[in-house]
């Protein structure tokens, strides 16, 4: 509860200070507040619009805080929802005859496996030499990139555009969108979906208990008989997992196609919604809402005024995190 | 103090406690863990607010805020675990934060001179060299120093002995004996019985945070103080007879063990064996191979030679899951718990798969078990569902040996430093167990840096130096001398 509170005060802060700072700009806080409202909250489809944007941070964010509860600091989402996303795209174009429902239920478990396993490679590392996953995984993102612009303009590519995309997947493979202009699609159910299933793993299992037993206590673990390189590196596998179904919202529900570099930065900035969640699963869902509706105002804040541009949500984004590390740092003294 | 009350989440640590300090003199704050020593000293501090009741200093009513305007009254607090940083040379650890300066800058010369002068003869350390390769008698020296640098007259000690060997505090005594005589008064918070009697004047006690007894140390008994202490008088049950089945095959059989590392903490080649119930006892002082030895016991260690639990070779097997062992790790906070969870997780720790339901934990059966192995312990505390870490250190080491024993009911138990940082009354109860391990049956490797406890538990003895067994003792009559002789 007192974390909550704390989180919410991060947020408010971001907000007032960055407000602050649009006004030294010469816009009047006011209007931006009434822009990001109804940005935000206008209509049915504005607001499906958040969702959205909402759907793949709660993927990353939920993987970030999966490996983090394994005292594993991932930053490879970004690549392993890349590797999801290219396993995906080889299930859709290669079985082309599927009926809708094994052919969405396979495109999916290849999602997450293609995540699941990129992230293995860290944890196994990790497990069996040691080596540390942060360097691992930045490393595995740029080998990712490199991967997938090779598959995408090879194997997968599209024959009849000039962009740097695979091929359009086949209608059985689309997601249900639910309005006609807004991209939202059922992804977002996997999503919640996935955040409850988390959280019954973490906190409801025995595997959750020897995990969350690791990442805190390294050395009681050590000498209770648990199998501590076996969990770490399912630790990684579920989260890299998790990272790979962004690739179900991004080309079975969105674009219907692998286009290169489409992610830019979700990854990274699950990072930052698991840290303001203070990696609980379930809280993860509202702090990706949160993220999800500054990327929307702020697309909105650049075309209605003059003098401000979407990088508020990242000026926004980056106070939050300042504010929530800072309470943490606090705690940690005290 | 008169007066002091304070509680925590309405428990109460502290409740209404008179306390008179007397110039000059070296006075013991006496009690079980958790009786509220360390509270009512952190009050004097001003570490923490009382709820009520009042401080005076030489008759004068005094409220401290924060440990600082303590400092600027005169007193001054050594933690139980140090504040140093290793980094540093002890002379800058001493300054730190008030350091003399001269144009901004620290000046190391004025604060050697002000040093030197203030610790003559008897409090002299090594000025310059750092702090982590001291020993830790000298930080224990070190932090008295920073007290005294900051021309405290009232000096609190939070359990100073009890990192320091027998050699050092013998010193250690010398030098507060000496401090007293410069006219310091000296609060020591302790539970052990015989630095009372050796060094202290008068002596408080609290129990369940109430004082129960202010005694002049020179008129009373030790059987007096426990009462005052517990609440009751020990039992002191020697142990009657071994347990151990001499004939039967070994529980645990160990040969030629030998781990080659660098500096302190190899084994070079060491065999022994234990039979069902015996306890065996591996004396010697700390960081002669004892820690290696339980890592390469539990195969975390890499080693050559052969160990065999039941005549099985353990090599590579995962022994605290597959072969059950049981485990006392010397560092509880560390090796043994988890820290932010609830009690009732941790009397689970490495136990959790018994309690599955459907693909579920079953929280409930976690607590009820838990509630039933802590039953017989004692433990204070409001339920299993509170967080480990409020618990004092004797209480967390109750539920450790209530997980290890009670829970585990294992063939071997290795026990290290099983009743570190315990009061007297919890060192009779874990005492109790562990012997109740032996008549079941089980094998117990007892390694202990109290010579008194493995004296008083063993059956037989081993003294490791230097990562050798450099004697061996028959129980149940031990020649303390000749033991401690091995040991060096």
């Amino acid at each position: 509860m007192k974390n909550f509170k704390e989180s919410l005060l991060s947020v408010l802060a971001g907000i007032v200070l960055s407000l602050i700072i649009t006004s030294l700009l010469g816009e009047s806080p006011i209007t931006i507040i009434k822009t990001m409202y109804y940005s935000v909250f206008s209509s049915f489809d504005q607001l499906s619009y958040v969702l959205f944007y909402t759907t793949p941070l709660i993927f990353t964010g939920l993987s970030v805080a999966v490996a983090f509860h394994a005292g594993l600091f991932n930053i490879g989402s970004e690549g392993q929802l890349y590797i999801g996303s290219l396993f995906t795209t080889f299930f859709s174009l290669t079985f082309l005859n599927l009926p809708s429902f094994f052919a969405i239920t396979g495109a999916i478990l290849f999602a997450f496996l293609g995540g699941g396993l990129w992230a293995a490679i860290a944890g196994f590392l990790k497990a069996k030499r040691g080596s540390h996953e942060v360097i691992v995984t930045i490393m595995l993102n740029f080998i990712s990139y490199a991967v997938c612009g090779y598959f995408i303009l090879g194997a997968f590519k599209n024959p009849h555009s000039q962009n740097p995309e695979s091929a359009e997947i086949g209608l059985q493979y689309h997601l249900h969108r639910f309005s006609g202009d807004a991209p939202l699609n059922a992804a977002i159910f996997l999503a919640i979906f996935c955040a409850i299933l988390t959280w019954l793993l973490l906190y409801k299992t025995n595997w959750g208990f020897e995990v969350r037993l690791i990442g805190s206590s390294l050395e009681t673990a050590r000498r209770s008989g648990i199998n501590i390189k076996r969990r770490l590196i399912e630790a990684m596998f579920l989260s890299g997992g998790l990272a790979g179904l962004v690739g179900v919202h991004e080309i079975l529900g969105h674009a219907y196609k692998f286009k290169d570099q489409f992610s830019n930065g979700l990854g990274f900035v699950g990072i930052a919604v698991a840290l303001l969640a203070r990696n609980k699963p379930l809280m993860v869902l509202f702090s990706a809402l949160l993220f999800g509706a500054l990327s929307k105002s702020a697309l909105d804040l650049e075309l209605d005024t003059e003098k401000i541009t979407r990088d508020m949500a990242l000026i926004i984004q980056g106070l939050i995190i300042l504010f929530v590390a800072a309470s943490q740092r606090r705690k940690n003294a005290s | 103090m008169r007066e002091v009350s304070k509680s925590y989440a309405g428990f109460n640590a502290n409740k209404k406690v008179n306390f008179n300090l007397k110039h000059g003199s070296i006075h013991a704050i006496a009690g079980e863990n958790g009786a509220g020593k360390s509270t009512l000293m952190k009050v004097l501090f001003g570490l923490t607010k009382p709820n009520s009741g009042e401080i005076l200093i030489n008759g004068e009513k005094k409220s401290f805020k924060s440990p600082l305007e303590a400092i600027a009254s005169g007193i001054g607090m050594v933690q139980q675990h140090f504040a140093l940083s290793g980094v540093i040379s002890a002379l800058e650890n001493i300054i730190l934060g008030a350091e003399p300066q001269k144009f901004g800058f620290i000046n190391h010369k004025e604060a050697l001179t002000q040093l030197t002068q203030i610790a003559k003869d008897n409090l002299n350390v090594p000025w310059e060299r750092e702090t982590n390769s001291l020993p830790i008698g000298e930080h224990q020296r070190i932090e008295i120093l920073k007290l005294l640098f900051r021309k405290a007259k009232i000096l609190i000690l939070d359990e100073p002995t009890g990192v320091l060997t027998p050699k050092e505090v013998k010193r250690f005594f010398e030098l507060l004996k000496n401090l007293k005589a410069q006219g310091h008064s000296i609060v020591i918070i302790t539970h052990k019985l015989d630095e009372i009697f050796e060094l202290c004047d008068e002596v408080t006690v609290l129990r369940r945070g109430q004082v129960t007894g202010h005694f002049k140390v020179s008129s009373i008994t030790k059987d007096d103080l426990v009462q005052a202490m517990i609440g009751r008088r020990l039992k002191n049950l020697p142990k009657e007879k071994s347990f151990a089945q001499n004939d039967a095959p070994s529980v645990l059989k160990v040969q030629n063990l030998l781990v080659s590392k660098p500096g302190r903490g190899k084994l070079s080649g060491i065999s022994f064996q234990i039979k069902p119930g015996e306890i065996l006892g591996v004396a010697g002082v700390e960081g002669n191979g004892q820690q290696t030895l339980v890592e390469a016991l539990l195969e975390l260690e890499k080693y050559s030679g052969q160990i065999f639990f039941e005549s099985k070779n353990t090599k590579n097997l995962n022994v605290r899951r597959d072969l059950n062992y049981g485990l006392i790790s010397e560092d509880r906070h560390h090796q043994s718990l988890w820290l932010d969870e609830s009690v009732a997780n941790n009397s689970v720790i490495g136990l959790s798969s018994r309690f599955l339901k459907n693909c579920f934990l079953n929280f409930k059966a976690v607590s009820e078990f838990s509630e039933k192995v802590l039953k017989k312990y004692d433990v204070s505390m409001q339920n299993v569902q509170q967080k480990v870490s409020g618990l004092s250190g004797g209480n967390q080491q109750k539920v450790i040996i209530a997980r290890e024993i009670d829970g585990r009911a294992p063939k071997l138990l290795i026990a290290s430093q099983p009743t570190r940082g315990v009061d007297v009354g919890a060192i009779e109860s874990i005492h109790e167990s562990i012997i109740s391990l032996a008549q079941n049956g089980s094998g117990i490797l007892l390694i202990s840096s109290e010579l008194e406890e493995i004296c008083k538990l063993s059956d037989r003895v081993i003294v490791l130096r230097n990562g050798e067994i450099s004697a061996e003792f028959m129980g149940p009559q031990y020649d303390t001398q000749k033991i401690g002789e091995a040991m060096v």
